[in-house]
């Protein structure tokens, strides 16, 4: 019986140190939130994490335009069985929608990877869902420019993953080790800082197809293939060409506060009688029976930014619709 | 050590003991479990209680676009002595009934299958109950 024992032990220690040396190997970083606000990068060395959080500070400060001046503090312990563990702190410098968003699921099917790369950048104000026409628009729009190959992937930079047929998926890159995406539009899916090599593996790129420019032919081997964009905001476009654009600004505001709306309903964060949701779309109805009519006097002549303001709207209209046709079925 | 023992074996039969839980049409694909109808409100008497699988669907979590559909397809472990059928799908929440897809069965010499399709805003719907193999 005692030798038993000794061998099941024995066993038990073998299988510990088997599995200490799995995770030790693990460099792979990670997100912790260790209260209801502080998010930490946990990973292997400081090295690497003083790295990712001057990344992430980059992309705040770039794209963003958020200040900020925290510095990296890295604090390492040795816990059993995990080696060596260290984190710091990123709260200070992740952009806002890392800080809320982070490990989050929504409550209905919708938000998807599209509207988590133009709200990233800054072009769309809410989380919701996002057809694949606008993620297109706005790739294809004066306020994305696609990088060259020559030029240099920077922190922000927006990822499109595209078949031959269009939109596949999208993403913010910070660095080559780390990404912002949200992998679906599913629920179930949440909005996560996670590897780059996962978000190109989950959407089968090959490595060599990870950057191809749209003016270069694809390589056959590439189904799937990445086009890289660096992105300003709307704020900041529309601050510059606004004198130039005859519209009525009502209809952006007016779609800002139905996109509010929608992002809290879709979150959870309200819960709004059948009757307010019919109202809500109602109001849509409203705006895009006013924003066809302005559409359809498009023409080659329309100032650029008026024609870019139309459009905006005409695709938000487009994606907030299909938004409440999915959370339709539970009123 | 003889009580340690039994409370384990009590343990493990019970941890075998099957569980029978819902199951939303979008979990069917990520869950590898036997699948069996046990709605009949959704699905025709001549199937209940056949045990199913997940053979095919158009889901995908990691999916970006939201389609007006989905598909899932069903392989049935024994195949009900009919050669075919077409049939609505209605789900009767909060007593209105509203029109969610449609079901067709479809036997070819000894395999069948059931195929399903699913509007979209429907699919996280509760519509299956499973068994634990």
């Amino acid at each position: 019986m005692i030798k038993l024992s000794k061998t099941i032990f024995l066993i038990f220690l073998l299988n510990n140190q088997i599995q200490a040396e799995q995770i030790s190997d693990d460099t792979r970083l990670n997100t912790v939130r260790e209260a209801q606000h502080t998010l930490t990068l946990n990973g292997g060395n400081c090295l690497e994490l003083e790295a990712e959080f001057k990344n992430i500070r980059k992309w705040s400060e770039n794209t963003l335009k958020e200040e900020n001046i925290s510095e990296p503090n890295c604090v390492c312990d040795k816990k059993f069985k995990k080696g060596r563990e260290c984190k710091i702190d990123i709260d200070n410098v992740a952009p806002n929608i890392v800080k809320m968003y982070q490990d989050k699921t929504p409550k209905f099917n919708g938000p998807n990877c599209w509207n988590n790369t133009l709200v990233s950048t800054g072009i769309l104000p809410h989380l919701r869902y996002s057809d694949p026409d606008e993620m297109e628009f706005w790739m294809k729009s004066p306020l994305c420019k696609e990088k060259k190959i020559t030029d240099k992937m920077e922190p922000g930079d927006a990822i499109a993953i595209r078949t031959n047929e269009g939109e596949y998926h999208g993403f913010i890159y910070i660095s080559d080790k780390m990404s912002w995406s949200k992998n679906g539009y599913s629920k179930r899916s949440k909005y996560d800082l996670q590897t780059t090599e996962n978000v190109f593996d989950v959407y089968k790129v090959p490595e060599n197809c990870q950057r191809i420019t749209t003016d270069q032919e694809v390589p056959k081997e590439c189904t799937t293939f990445g086009n890289v964009y660096q992105c300003r905001s709307w704020d900041d476009y529309w601050n510059e060409v606004k004198e130039t654009a005859n519209v009525d600004e009502e209809i952006d505001s007016k779609l800002n506060n139905i996109d509010c709306l929608t992002s809290k309903y879709v979150f959870g964060d309200i819960s709004p009688s059948p009757q307010t949701v019919s109202l809500i779309e109602a109001s849509l109805d409203a705006i895009a029976f006013e924003v066809m009519d302005l559409k359809n006097k498009l023409t080659d002549k329309t100032p650029e930014a008026e024609s870019i303001y139309v459009q905006r709207a005409v695709h938000r209209i487009n994606s907030l619709k299909t938004q409440y046709e999915l959370t339709s079925a539970y009123y | 050590m003889k009580t340690v023992f039994l409370i384990a074996l009590t343990l493990q039969i019970f941890a075998k003991a099957p569980k029978v839980e819902s199951i939303s049409w979008q979990d069917t694909t990520s869950e590898k479990k036997a699948m069996f109808i046990g709605d009949s409100e959704f699905l025709p008497d001549e199937f209940d209680g056949i045990s199913l699988t997940l053979a095919n669907s158009s889901f995908d979590h990691t999916m970006s676009y939201a389609p007006k559909y989905l598909t899932f397809d069903y392989a049935l472990k024994t195949c009900p002595d009919i050669k075919s059928f077409e049939s609505s799908l209605f789900s009767d929440v909060k007593k209105i009934s509203t029109h969610i897809g449609k079901v067709k069965y479809l036997k070819v010499k000894d395999t069948c299958k059931l195929f399903v399709t699913i509007k979209s805003p429907y699919t996280d719907f509760k519509s299956f109950v499973y068994k634990l193999k």
